[in-house]
């Protein structure tokens, strides 16, 4: 369970940072565009945020196994971050913040 | 392909072959998808299926659970030539021991006598005939009552077409980048194909992994060419298949077995080979213990792990062996060599696909992502009907075809469903010693299907989509409790009791209800718009309406 929550935040993060990083969406959460340094920040930070899922997940386990589990908690991931960006997008952040803390304290229980 | 006959691109022609192939083999490849997503949890269906065996509750250790199967089988099978004891675990509340004679193979997958027992007292338990889960996981790629080698090739082309479905549609769907997070609600057809897309691409992975392992496990049906240029026959190729693909040791165990007895002698205690094996595997659970030739001077117990080494070696799981007798650790059989890359892909496809041997974790991501998978097949059918309903509207009659598609389209959605909530209907209701109930069970199955499209076709689409959409909701509300009415642990107790395959079975019936009770909101609040949306897509399609 602890590593499923792991995991899932930090692909929730990387999908949120994505996100973040597009105008559609950077419009959606922020109503308005960021500059481009920032965007590309937010690209980058996505792609180490869901290769860091990765990590955690193949460190626990058969490398096979672990990426199949990888591919599986990134639909979940994605399907959450998605629906807040149709129904709540400007708490997009507030959804991170509590990611961000939830994985954290999970980290540190162990 | 279009009608005023000017040339088109081919991203045109891909959405047109995306459209009908998707619609001509929709329904069926639902009925697959569905299914076969429910056959993840076709053990935890059929321990479900079972009610008289809910009562086992086994006790926590493992070590005490082998040692009560153990004096069961004492008591009755002494002189038995082997024994296979599957201990209960996360998705199976029971023990099942397995009794072969002298002269068979202890390590053969089937045969034997197999006897149920009472995880905590060692009774055997006797329970209802049915086909449980089995019929579900048989039905996604055998259908039924169809000659096997039909059934299979006709799924093995739906497979096919899904395929074919899966790649057009990346062709057609250009933006999957920008579009990744996109779902705009209520804006009718706008919002189903947002629908259909997210559930496509968020799951994407998973959709070719069960679409192209799919064909794999089909591939000798409807590929049978390349096997039979080299080998006599179908059996030759299998046995060759076996050994380059499952370099199972099979040395000491046959001939163990064809040995003669051997002296009488006093088998070690199980419950201390199985309280090493779970320290040496870290607390891994155990899956089945198998002695060989009990009670003699050559007895021999092998420990089997319950999780696969990986996904990307098929059958392969770790195996510890110990002296019957002394129960000291046998040195371990060296390693089996990794597979060659073709192989270890090939294995990773087929055992996700099977779900063999993996743990519950990645089991409830494979199930999840296969409700996704419905949801989008689902959706794409319904946005047949939306992208279409203006045309027929201003026609001022609907066509016959397009009426045939907006009932079975309901039918073949909400209407599975009903049939499956029939199929655990009848497994409780029809009397528990009746002649011939598991096919009733199966019939219960069809008539319900069959009704649900009966109605489809004489109430309008809306109607009809409601109508199911309640019956589908209320079926699955009463599950949870028919269940301890009609002999079954009821859900509080099962939770207590960590019997987790039954009470995730009403749990999810549960889940299910309030899914289509939602829906079923959302499409009546939806009611009177011109262009109305027929409900039903899961998961972000139903927000839609």
């Amino acid at each position: 369970m602890r590593l499923f929550i792991l995991v899932w935040c930090a692909c929730a993060l990387g999908f949120m940072s994505l996100a973040v990083s597009m105008h559609r969406h950077q419009e959606q959460v922020f109503g308005k565009c960021l500059d481009r340094v920032r965007s590309r920040i937010a690209a980058a930070a996505g792609w180490l945020f869901l290769f860091l899922g990765l990590a955690l997940c193949v460190r626990a386990g058969a490398p096979s196994n672990m990426i199949s589990y990888w591919a599986g908690v990134l639909t979940l991931a994605a399907l959450v971050v998605g629906l807040c960006l149709a129904y709540r997008a400007r708490q997009l952040p507030a959804l991170a913040a509590i990611a961000a803390i939830v994985a954290i304290a999970a980290a540190s229980v162990s | 392909m279009r009608p005023d006959f000017k040339p088109e691109g081919p991203r045109q022609a891909m959405s047109w072959l995306h459209t009908w192939s998707g619609l001509i083999l929709g329904w069926l490849l639902f009925a697959i998808f569905l299914t076969g997503t429910l056959s993840f949890f076709h053990q935890e269906i059929t321990a479900w299926m079972k009610p008289e065996l809910h009562r086992s509750v086994p006790p926590p250790d493992p070590a005490q659970q082998a040692r009560i199967a153990v004096d069961y089988l004492q008591k009755r099978y002494p002189d038995a030539g082997s024994w296979t004891i599957q201990l209960p675990n996360e998705r199976s509340n029971v023990t099942v021991v397995t009794v072969r004679g002298q002269d068979e193979d202890p390590r053969a997958r089937r045969g034997g006598t197999r006897i149920t027992l009472d995880s905590a007292t060692g009774e055997p338990l006797a329970s209802r005939d049915t086909r449980g889960g089995a019929f579900l996981f048989r039905f996604h790629f055998e259908l039924y009552g169809l000659p096997r080698i039909w059934a299979r090739w006709i799924v093995g082309v739906a497979t096919l077409f899904m395929f074919v479905a899966i790649i057009s549609g990346i062709i057609t769907h250009k933006k999957i980048f920008a579009d990744f997070f996109t779902f705009r609600p209520g804006k009718g057809q706008r919002s189903w194909m947002d629908a259909h897309n997210a559930t496509a691409v968020l799951a994407l992975p998973f959709h070719i992994m069960i679409t192209f392992s799919g064909l794999l496990l089909l591939m000798f049906t409807i590929m049978p060419w390349g096997v039979n240029q080299v080998y006599q026959n179908r059996l030759q190729f299998l046995q060759d298949q076996a050994r380059t693909v499952a370099p199972v040791s099979q040395d000491s165990g046959r001939g163990g077995a064809r040995r003669a007895a051997g002296a009488p002698a006093r088998l070690a205690d199980l419950g201390a080979i199985v309280a090493d094996a779970g320290r040496a595997w870290q607390g891994a659970p155990i899956g089945s213990i198998s002695v060989i030739a009990p009670n003699t001077a050559r007895a021999q117990v092998e420990v089997r792990a319950l999780h696969g080494t990986s996904v990307a070696a098929r059958f392969s799981y770790p195996i510890l062996r110990y002296d019957g007798l002394t129960g000291a650790r046998l040195p371990e059989h060296a390693a089996a060599p990794s597979p060659p890359a073709a192989v270890a892909v090939y294995n990773a496809l087929i055992t996700l696909h099977e779900g063999r041997g993996v743990d519950i974790a990645l089991r409830w991501l494979l199930f999840l992502s296969g409700i996704v998978g419905s949801a989008m097949v689902a959706s794409g059918l319904v946005l047949w009907c939306v992208k279409r309903l203006p045309q027929q509207q201003k026609r001022g009659a609907k066509s016959f075809g397009y009426r045939f598609v907006e009932a079975a389209n309901a039918a073949a959605i909400a209407g599975l469903a009903i049939a499956c909530a029939a199929f655990f209907y009848a497994n409780r209701l029809l009397p528990a010693d009746m002649a011939g109930r598991a096919d009733y069970e199966i019939h219960a199955f069809f008539i319900a299907w069959l009704a649900a499209l009966a109605y489809a076709c004489v109430r309008p689409a809306r109607q009809a989509w409601l109508g199911l959409l309640a019956t589908a909701g209320a079926a699955y509300a009463v599950l949870p409790v028919l269940n301890p009415l009609t002999g079954g642990r009821a859900l509080w107790d099962s939770i207590v009791l960590g019997q987790w395959a039954i009470a995730s079975f009403d749990l999810a019936c549960m889940a299910f209800a309030v899914l289509f009770a939602f829906i079923f909101c959302k499409l009546r609040r939806h009611g009177g718009i011109a262009a109305r949306k027929d409900a039903r897509g899961g998961m972000l399609a139903e927000e839609a309406a």
